[in-house]
């Protein structure tokens, strides 16, 4: 029972001091409640478009050896060029990706119309970002071919991309279409080699104190053939040897 | 009548009070009417939201204008409160592999940069975090709504994305109702079946929540919640952790309804979580899908995908697009293949997960009575829309699966009805119905009771009681589960438990099941019969 302004089922609409009542109408119609709708194009979102690409896949069993990259070409945007003097190009392994660059490499092959623009390469963020200096400003289409550099400490698994940020403002302004993968070999390890030995210094009598228990799992089949009459069982029971014990005629 | 988007007829665009509800009532109410001013007239209506033309525009500075047209039927906005639809774009920089969550430039009503187009008065209502924004009316009135070259703006450098890249937009639509701040009564004095109804210490009374304060529960004090026969729940291990001797705290954070919210006026329906998995990665949709939510038409699940890759997923009511596992992606989505319909075996973490990728988050059981009854006095026993009465049960129905499924009669879709499953979303609500026939509930949220159960964050569990109102942020784990640390569930980073209870009654569960205040099910996290559950999702308003 409620407390002193009880209701029932069929009296309920003015109890409780609520006294609130509802004149609304409840419309609907058809479909649901949910709707979408998505672009089918891409827009550029304001800034130069300029684009990185290897020329093929480059693909390696773990290791740590350097491997040569694959020829990297930049190519700026080819109505309003956006990599500037004083400002680097950057070419990252992903965040989280585990490969560095060749910090020894410092003398990459360049090439292409802007070729004569950029400086001296350089390895940040424990070797995960390369940087090329750059000199003057690029022109609309401008090329950049980067060769002679190499990957090292390449132990993740999967694959990635190289993400270009040609303004250094720390976003990733394109990525590479082709991939970097590392092929899922397992390598790891210490000192030492794989193989160990150890030998008993003393003989130990192969006997077993008490009653015997033999528990045997296996197939019926299998049962039928190691009791049967052409098999026999050997045992040792402290001083007790014999043969034949426990088996199925 | 006017005419709606692509010609439909499109009924109750006035401000006039409804003479067919009046005379759906008794005169007794008509009189509670005069007494007890103000009346109000609100419009709760449902479906056919659009969303066309989306573009990108004037991009600079770090931003760049979403454009967008948008319309849907029967909206309202009255005295007590309004409906709205929440907007929220994905975007994708690699045209349209994988998408991730907006973020707007500015939080508030109507920020700088945004424009409601052309069309019907609106207001963006933009939250706090920035991942979406409420498109409401701003000012009273009905009908529909149909704006175009709307406008909000995209922070993409707060996103991460560079200047230097195109992209393109998705952007999601979802209608949802208003539930305004106020004092409501949860439990509802049911003398007979009690199966742990909330109730005001031990007395079986209602409890009323005149705030979002620290609640006593349990223990049997004047002015704690209690719950009424709590053992007569569905099993031991569903029991509150608090009855009449024992008692808990529940924390003021925790969501207990009295402040407002906003909640989707359907069930999420089979297209709505079709376009969720279709923005997610293959590894997030593994997690996500299994071959339970693969066609099933016993239990009237429709989706099947493609074996190409990326996985599209889509529906086949209609069965004539093969395998389940490897759909004919050009015979999915037809006009008979049931996209419209609540979608079942959403899994309490699948749930959370939609809630998580809109931005948006679980209701709380508590919140799930207040979005029923109102601010009304309750009614032992009642339903959604507020009186116990379940009229004659649908026999059959028009245009099966197709956007106009429409049952014969009813207003409840549980055990009896013919034929048997989940219903298209709001399909009982009609140009003429009243909150009654439309099966609403006080503030115009559909289908509360029956369909599909809602799935609630339950009180009687210490795990779930340090819920909070955070919505999601748009982002999943990589695993696709949601990752919001205070939602039930979370395990280890990612929300993969089962904890979420069940409210409100299902198509293959009994009347009982379906009143607003039966807590049979709501300790359970994990029913066993997953064609049963559906979801639906909250926000806390701004």
């Amino acid at each position: 029972m409620r407390t002193g302004k009880t209701i029932t089922a069929t009296s309920a609409w003015w109890t409780l001091g609520v006294a609130t009542a509802c004149a609304a109408v409840y419309r609907g119609g058809l479909n649901d409640s949910h709707a979408v709708a998505v672009m089918t194009t891409d827009v550029g979102l304001g800034g130069s478009v300029v684009a990185i690409g290897s020329a093929a896949d480059k693909s390696m069993s773990r290791g740590y050896v350097p491997s040569a990259i694959q020829t990297i070409t930049i190519t700026d945007d080819p109505g309003a060029p956006g990599i500037k003097n004083g400002t680097p190009i950057v070419v990252r392994i992903p965040a989280g990706f585990a490969m560095t660059w060749n910090e020894t490499d410092m003398t990459a092959t360049l090439g292409g119309t802007a070729a004569g623009k950029v400086g001296a390469v350089s390895y940040t963020r424990a070797n995960h970002r390369l940087m090329i200096a750059v000199a003057s400003d690029f022109s609309a289409g401008d090329t950049l071919t980067i060769s002679d550099l190499s990957f090292k400490n390449y132990l993740d698994t999967g694959n990635t991309h190289l993400e270009l940020d040609f303004n250094n403002d720390g976003l990733a302004d394109a990525y590479d279409g082709k991939t970097v993968t590392i092929a899922t070999v397992f390598h790891c390890g210490g000192r030492n080699d794989c193989y160990a030995t150890m030998a008993m210094k003393q003989d130990r009598g192969l006997s077993i104190g008490g009653a015997v228990f033999m528990m045997v799992r296996c197939p019926p089949q299998d049962i039928e053939r190691a009791f049967s009459p052409v098999w026999r069982v050997s045992y040792i029971v402290d001083g007790y040897r014999g043969t034949g014990g426990s088996r199925r005629q | 009548m006017s005419m709606g988007i692509g010609g439909r007829v499109v009924h109750g665009d006035s401000d006039t009070f409804n003479s067919h509800e009046v005379n759906m009532r008794s005169s007794r109410i008509l009189v509670v009417a005069v007494l007890t001013l103000p009346i109000f007239a609100g419009i709760a209506a449902a479906n056919n939201v659009v969303v066309a033309n989306p573009d990108l525009k004037s991009p600079g500075s770090g931003l760049a204008k979403v454009e967008f047209d948008l319309s849907w039927d029967n909206s309202w906005r009255d005295s007590t409160n309004y409906d709205a639809c929440w907007v929220f774009a994905k975007y994708s920089t690699d045209s349209g592999t994988n998408w991730n969550h907006a973020t707007l430039s500015a939080s508030g009503t109507n920020p700088a940069g945004f424009t409601v187009g052309t069309g019907t008065a609106l207001d963006f209502v933009v939250p706090g975090d920035k991942k979406g924004a409420f498109i409401q009316r701003s000012a009273s009135g009905t009908g529909t709504v149909a704006n175009t070259d709307m406008q909000f703006v995209w922070n993409f450098t707060a996103d991460g994305v560079s200047a230097s890249k195109k992209a393109r937009v998705k952007v999601f639509a979802i209608e949802m109702v208003y539930v305004p701040q106020g004092s409501f009564y949860v439990g509802d004095g049911s003398v007979s079946d009690v199966r742990g109804q909330f109730e005001n210490g031990t007395s079986g009374a209602a409890f009323q929540i005149t705030s979002e304060g620290e609640l006593t529960l349990g223990g049997g004090g004047a002015g704690s919640l209690g719950n009424n026969n709590s053992t007569s729940m569905v099993g031991v291990t569903s029991y509150d952790d608090f009855n009449d001797t024992t008692s808990k705290t529940l924390p003021a954070a925790f969501p207990k309804g009295y402040k407002a919210f906003y909640m989707m006026k359907t069930e999420v329906s089979h297209r709505q979580y079709c376009d969720f998995l279709n923005t997610l990665t293959p590894a997030q949709q593994a997690n996500m899908e299994d071959s339970s939510l693969n066609f099933n038409v016993n239990w009237r699940n429709f989706i099947k995908k493609t074996g190409s890759s990326p996985v599209f997923f889509g529906c086949d009511a209609n069965e004539n697009a093969g395998s389940a596992t490897n759909a004919n992606i050009s015979l999915l989505n037809q006009t008979n293949d049931g996209e419209w319909v609540a979608c079942n075996f959403i899994y309490p973490h699948r749930g959370e997960a939609f809630a998580d990728w809109a931005a948006l988050r679980p209701m709380t059981e508590l919140e799930f009575e207040k979005a029923c009854r109102g601010p009304l006095s309750p009614v032992a026993g009642e339903y959604a829309w507020g009186n116990t009465t379940l009229e004659t049960q649908t026999t059959s129905m028009t245009g099966k699966s197709s956007v106009s499924e429409t049952p014969n009669q009813g207003n409840c879709v549980i055990s009896g009805c013919s034929p048997g499953g989940a219903y298209r979303c709001g399909c009982f609500a009609d140009a003429s119905s009243s909150r009654q026939n439309a099966g609403a509930g006080y503030y115009g949220a559909l289908e509360l009771s029956g369909n599909l159960y809602e799935r609630t964050v339950r009180v009687g569990i210490a795990a779930s009681r340090s819920f909070t109102d955070a919505p999601g942020d748009g982002v999943l784990s990589s695993s696709g589960y949601a990752n919001e640390s205070s939602w039930p569930g979370f395990v280890g980073g990612e929300v993969t438990g089962w904890e979420l209870g069940h409210r409100g009654g299902t198509y293959n569960g009994d009347s009982l099941s379906a009143r607003v205040s039966d807590r049979f099910w709501a300790g359970c996290g994990n029913n066993g019969l997953h064609y049963t559950i559906g979801f639906r999702a909250v926000r806390s308003a701004p």
